[in-house]
């Protein structure tokens, strides 16, 4: 019987298969049976209708069959999902439009109807990526959730000692803060990623506009992989503050961990001589008529912004901590207050 | 309140109450070897009318809390996997059927006042 096949089927086709095969057989010789009890009335398709109908949709027959429902992101995560979604997309949108606005710009050889083309791509790929990228993390995240609350032995008992204090305000992560920051880090991380060429001295002269690009565009091709890191570095600890809400000495540690990360990558980056246009500062001196060694003061400015991205990552480590400390470790920061 | 969801609400609520003894009214039914749909029959007949498809699968985690030890028999008309209680399903039954007299003596000083 078609019927017969197409339910029996549509309840083992999502079980697991070391069951299908028993659970099939069952299923089959519970239908027959059932059968039997019609035999006296109705044609025969009618009678399988009938069992069928009694037997109810067969998604809920495997849910009970399983014993849970499935999911890919389940209830405890959705709304995070949602909202980490909007932003990232958001963020993304965002990023790809002001890269095209500042490109539009530039002089350069393009009919409108390729750079609308170009756009829509670049949108539609962009935004492409950060959904699937945003959704592999919270399906791991899902994932993980289900192995641990099913193997009930390893659950830790809930005790009350598990409460957490109730959050000094200060301790608070306002939810803007993690929220700027992706958005920023996203434009950031679209324009190095997708124009490299926008971070370039603009000098306006009779002859028209000269671009001198800062970066060594070519090089920067090749460390697209760690650029792409930082950023989804960045975007985790992002959204650990906006999973946590507060500051505790686990997302302290997480954060400071991941800062250290990516800001010795940016360091690792930043000492390749080659990511910056060698030509930079001579074409500069000639187009700007200076008269001073500009090449010296460039080497400077290199050093200088070393520094800076340095420093930017010792501060935050540091803040991290004693926030870590403060808020979440009273009688460390009594005893370091002592 | 409309009756339609009066009704529903007590649907509802009765559903809840049958679920827990559901359980306990196959494991007593299992004393005896009985397949399936046998036992679907049987459990209407008692007045306790479960659904194939809540059974069929309750069955199946019965056995793989070992409660319930089950066999093909292969040599009728029709192949059938008959269910039976496990030693350790006897043990557990006794105990359950223990805390239900206790229940309902207690259920019916509450209810009865």
């Amino acid at each position: 019987m078609d019927l017969i096949d197409r339910y029996v089927y549509a309840v083992i086709k999502s079980l697991p298969e070391k069951q299908r095969e028993d659970i099939e057989k069952e299923l089959r010789s519970l239908i027959d049976e059932m059968l039997d009890q019609y035999q006296e009335s109705g044609s025969c398709e009618e009678n399988v209708q009938k069992v069928l109908l009694e037997l109810g949709d067969p998604d809920a027959l495997a849910d009970n069959y399983r014993g849970s429902k499935r999911y890919l992101i389940g209830p405890k995560y959705f709304e995070q999902y949602v909202l980490i979604l909007k932003i990232v997309l958001g963020a993304v949108f965002g990023g790809v439009s002001i890269a095209f606005l500042f490109q539009s710009f530039l002089p350069k050889e393009t009919t409108i109807p390729g750079v609308v083309i170009d756009y829509v791509t670049s949108v539609f790929y962009g935004l492409l990526q950060a959904f699937a990228w945003t959704t592999l993390a919270f399906v791991l995240a899902e994932r993980n959730n289900m192995n641990t609350s099913k193997d009930t032995s390893i659950k830790k008992v809930w005790n009350p000692s598990h409460l957490q204090a109730v959050p000094n305000k200060k301790a608070l992560i306002p939810v803007s803060e993690p929220i700027v920051s992706m958005i920023f880090g996203a434009i950031f991380m679209v324009l190095l990623y997708t124009a490299p060429g926008l971070f370039s001295v603009y000098i306006s002269s009779n002859s028209g506009m000269t671009i001198i690009p800062i970066l060594n565009l070519d090089v920067i091709q090749e460390f697209k992989a760690v650029i792409i890191f930082i950023f989804i570095l960045g975007i985790l600890k992002d959204a650990l503050k906006l999973f946590f809400r507060r500051w505790t000495m686990k997302l302290a540690a997480a954060s400071i961990v991941l800062t250290a990360i990516s800001t010795v990558l940016a360091v690792v980056m930043l000492m390749n001589n080659n990511i910056w246009n060698a030509d930079f500062p001579q074409q500069t001196i000639q187009h700007m008529h200076l008269t001073f060694d500009f090449a010296y003061v460039w080497e400077k400015i290199k050093s200088v912004f070393m520094v800076i991205v340095v420093l930017a990552g010792a501060i935050e480590i540091i803040s991290t901590l004693v926030k870590g400390i403060r808020y979440d470790m009273p009688s460390l920061n009594q005893f370091i207050k002592k | 309140m409309d009756e339609n969801m009066e009704g529903n609400i007590l649907e509802s609520l009765l559903l809840e109450l049958r679920r827990g003894t559901i359980v306990l009214s196959v494991l007593s039914l299992l004393k005896e070897p009985q397949y399936g749909y046998s036992l679907v029959v049987l459990l209407e007949e008692k007045g306790i009318p479960v659904d194939a498809g809540t059974l069929y699968p309750l069955l199946r985690r019965l056995e793989k809390q070992n409660l319930l030890e089950s066999k093909w028999d292969v040599e009728a008309s029709k192949p059938r996997k008959y269910y039976q209680m496990s030693s350790l399903g006897v043990e557990i039954q006794e105990k359950l059927s223990e805390q239900w007299f206790e229940m309902v003596n207690s259920m019916n000083s509450i209810i009865k006042g």
